[in-house]
């Protein structure tokens, strides 16, 4: 236990020193935060958007306000990890938001749900997509959570360190996510155990 | 829709889930909400399907990695423009670690820091010239501003910082004029300037000379110079204020005119004897501890009552205001009475001031043997100086057996009458409201070989040279004019310089005439003075009988 913690603190002092040198735009230093970061936040955004040209273009655009966030003397102090993550998740919510102001969509998120369109949903084609589908019609926070927890296999801890909730919060976000993701697979035809 | 299982259950069974358990074992391990969770756990398991990723070719992960360190040169080389405290401490610490940090590459900057430093500079700039505005403006302004007492403490602030005695003296002098100014704006704003104005011009006048007398030869000369200039400047603009100003402020300027006077003819005497200066303003003396105020302060009312020119006085309201050597000094100033005969003897001791203000110029002439100077050359200056009145004979012996300064004063007072044989034998107890009146200004005109007018032109002279201050000086004097029939300018101009002793070469003068018989006429001054013929015996004792009857 106490290895652990005495692991973390080191690797938390090794990232504030990266960081201080990011901040003064040390070109090893930032390549070294590109290549540690740039998978996980490529899956991740992967695993929300489904396509590698978009993920590789939100993954860029992660990136690219992490450079400007330093630049401008605003970025993350430490925990570049969750800073990442939670770029990473605000980028994807722009993403749909301007999909769905492209599409005429209307407002409520709930609405966007692909399963109320058969047509996008017979686009999907697959399971996989139902899924991601009704994973649209959480909210932003229950697919945050639901993300961070089920498909990049994160701790409570973790995912409240990104989200900035507590656990507890976290916890109930999950049961609200999971329930609603139930009803939303139903509704698109997938079948759930009763 | 929420299911019956609690939050906690829930976590638990999707984190057995996600750690590879079955759901069958965890159904089993929540029986009672096998229900409501086994539905969850299908959705948390259909999730499973979408952790696969489908990564971009390898050439895309490198070209995404070369926009990235592209966009690390570009940003490099943008200016920032951060907040202005961020930059600062950016700034600084950049500059302390340029030398051990050289391979940091330097960020621009839209404006540079030494441009918002300047900035920083110039407000710093601004606000303390605004500082400097309410100075100046403090520096011109009146009592009745807001922003008087920073001028006052100013003023003081400027003292502190001088160690020099004669620039701080030239300070209070330039401070007391200041004062002055002050009045006369403000009477001409149609206010009454306070008395406090007053006192601070007197004190700052009191102190200049008392720093004046501290000072060297040369230095006292000069300030006691410009100190003159000023106090007469100052004197003409309060007397030119006066005529357009109102009733109740025209007092008040008056007396502050009248006290400027004051310190002029102190400058003067200063000027002419500057030992006596420094005796009466120096370390001790009776200006250091404040006794030279009444003339200067409120002495200004006894002034008027005493001086040439005032009103007469009887009886005892006529006494003497001076009870001190400043007011001796006046009182024996130039224009002394005459004396004569053994009356008319210096003094004998040496003490300068004493001799100074018993025998000053003007003091009556003598004649013979008992005309003999005084001990020192500055009592024989005084004592028998220019206008002092002649004497002859034996008579004319010098009146003081003692040096008691008060004894004498009023015993050869101003215009002191002549006197004949033995009668004008001087007084023997020496006590001063006696003798005042017996020799006062006014005495009975002598007659006979004794009573010879001053036989010098200094009298006149003296007499000339006479003030209206001086005037103002001594009710014995005017006593002198009234019962001597004033028969002469010259008495009466001769009366009114500095010291009684101008008074005694009119009253020499008088004496010499016939109508000096007025001499009967000084011994109705002998009235005045209250039982002068007691003493005297004789008309020409009459003085003396004042004296006695003084006592």
């Amino acid at each position: 236990m106490e290895r652990g913690k005495e692991r973390n603190t080191v690797a938390s002092e090794r990232e504030s020193k990266r960081l201080q040198k990011a901040r003064s735009f040390d070109r090893k230093a930032l390549g070294a935060i590109y290549d540690d970061f740039h998978q996980p936040i490529y899956s991740y955004i992967y695993r929300r958007v489904g396509d590698v040209e978009v993920a590789r273009d939100l993954t860029a655009d992660v990136f690219r306000r992490f450079l400007q966030a330093i630049h401008n003397k605003t970025g993350p102090n430490q925990n570049l990890r969750a800073w990442l993550y939670r770029v990473a998740h605000n980028i994807v919510v722009d993403h749909y938001r301007r999909r769905q102001n492209q599409q005429h969509y209307p407002l409520e998120e709930n609405i966007i749900c692909v399963g109320d369109d058969p047509i996008q949903a017979a686009e999907l084609n697959l399971k996989t997509e139902k899924v991601r589908a009704a994973l649209l019609c959480l909210t932003p926070d229950q697919q945050q959570v639901v993300a961070l927890k089920f498909l990049e296999g994160m701790s409570n801890k973790e995912v409240a360190e990104i989200t900035g909730k507590p656990v507890g919060a976290v916890k109930s976000l999950q049961h609200r996510a999971l329930a609603s993701l139930q009803r939303q697979l139903v509704q698109a035809g997938e079948e759930v155990p009763a | 829709m929420t299911t019956r299982i609690s939050d906690d259950q829930l976590d638990l069974a999707v984190s057995r889930l996600l750690h590879g358990d079955s759901p069958a074992n965890i159904l089993d391990s929540f029986p009672a909400e096998a229900a409501d969770l086994r539905p969850i756990l299908h959705v948390a398991t259909t999730l499973e399907t979408l952790r696969p990723v489908e990564t971009p070719a390898v050439e895309s992960l490198v070209s995404d990695r070369n926009d990235f360190l592209a966009q690390v040169t570009e940003l490099q080389l943008q200016p920032v423009s951060p907040t202005p405290i961020v930059r600062l401490k950016d700034w600084i610490s950049q500059q302390l670690s340029r030398s051990s940090s050289t391979s940091t590459p330097q960020q621009k900057e839209i404006r540079k820091m030494s441009a918002l430093i300047l900035k920083a500079a110039l407000i710093l700039v601004f606000a303390f010239g605004s500082l400097g505005g309410t100075l100046a403006a403090a520096a011109d302004s009146l009592p009745d501003s807001a922003v008087y007492p920073l001028k006052l403490a100013m003023e003081q602030a400027r003292l502190t910082f001088s160690n020099d005695p004669g620039e701080q003296a030239k300070m209070h002098l330039a401070f007391a004029q200041e004062r002055t100014q002050e009045m006369v704006r403000l009477a001409a704003k149609g206010e009454v300037p306070e008395e406090a104005l007053l006192t601070r011009m007197q004190t700052h006048m009191r102190t200049a000379y008392q720093l004046a007398a501290q000072a060297g030869e040369e230095q006292m000369q000069g300030l006691l110079t410009q100190a003159r200039k000023m106090t007469q400047a100052s004197g003409q603009d309060l007397e030119a204020a006066q005529e357009q100003v109102q009733e109740r402020a025209q007092d008040r300027l008056q007396q502050a005119s009248g006290m400027m006077f004051r310190w002029q003819q102190e400058a003067e005497a200063g000027l002419q004897d500057p030992g006596s200066f420094r005796w009466r303003f120096g370390p001790g003396g009776p200006c250091d501890a404040g006794d030279c105020e009444p003339p200067f302060g409120d002495g200004d009312q006894q002034q008027h009552q005493h001086g040439p020119g005032g009103p007469p006085c009887e009886g005892e309201e006529c006494e003497p205001p001076y009870g001190d050597g400043d007011r001796e000094q006046h009182q024996h100033g130039p224009g002394g009475p005459p004396c004569e005969g053994e009356d008319c003897e210096p003094p004998g001791d040496g003490k300068q001031q004493q001799n100074q203000y018993q025998h000053g110029p003007g003091a009556p002439p003598c004649q013979g043997e008992d005309c003999e100077p005084p001990g020192d050359g500055n009592q024989e200056q005084h004592q028998y100086g220019p206008g002092g009145p002649s004497c002859e004979g034996e008579d004319c012996e010098p009146p003081y057996g003692d040096g008691d300064q008060q004894q004498n004063q009023y015993q050869h007072g101003p215009g002191a009458p002549p006197c004949q044989g033995e009668d004008c034998e001087p007084p023997g107890d020496g006590k001063q409201q006696q003798n005042q009146y017996q020799h006062g200004p006014g005495a009975p005109p002598c007659e006979g070989e004794d009573c010879e007018p001053p036989g010098d032109g200094n009298q006149e002279q003296n007499q000339n040279q006479n003030t209206e201050q001086n005037q103002g000086q001594g009710d014995t004097q005017n006593q002198n004019q009234e019962q001597n029939g004033q028969g002469s300018n010259g008495q009466q101009s001769g009366g009114s310089v500095d010291s009684g002793g101008t008074d005694n070469t009119g009253g020499s003068d008088d004496s010499g005439g016939a109508d000096d018989s007025g001499g009967s006429d000084n011994s109705g001054g002998s009235e005045n003075s209250g039982g002068s013929n007691d003493s005297g015996g004789s008309g020409s004792s009459s003085g003396s009988g004042g004296g006695n009857g003084r006592g």
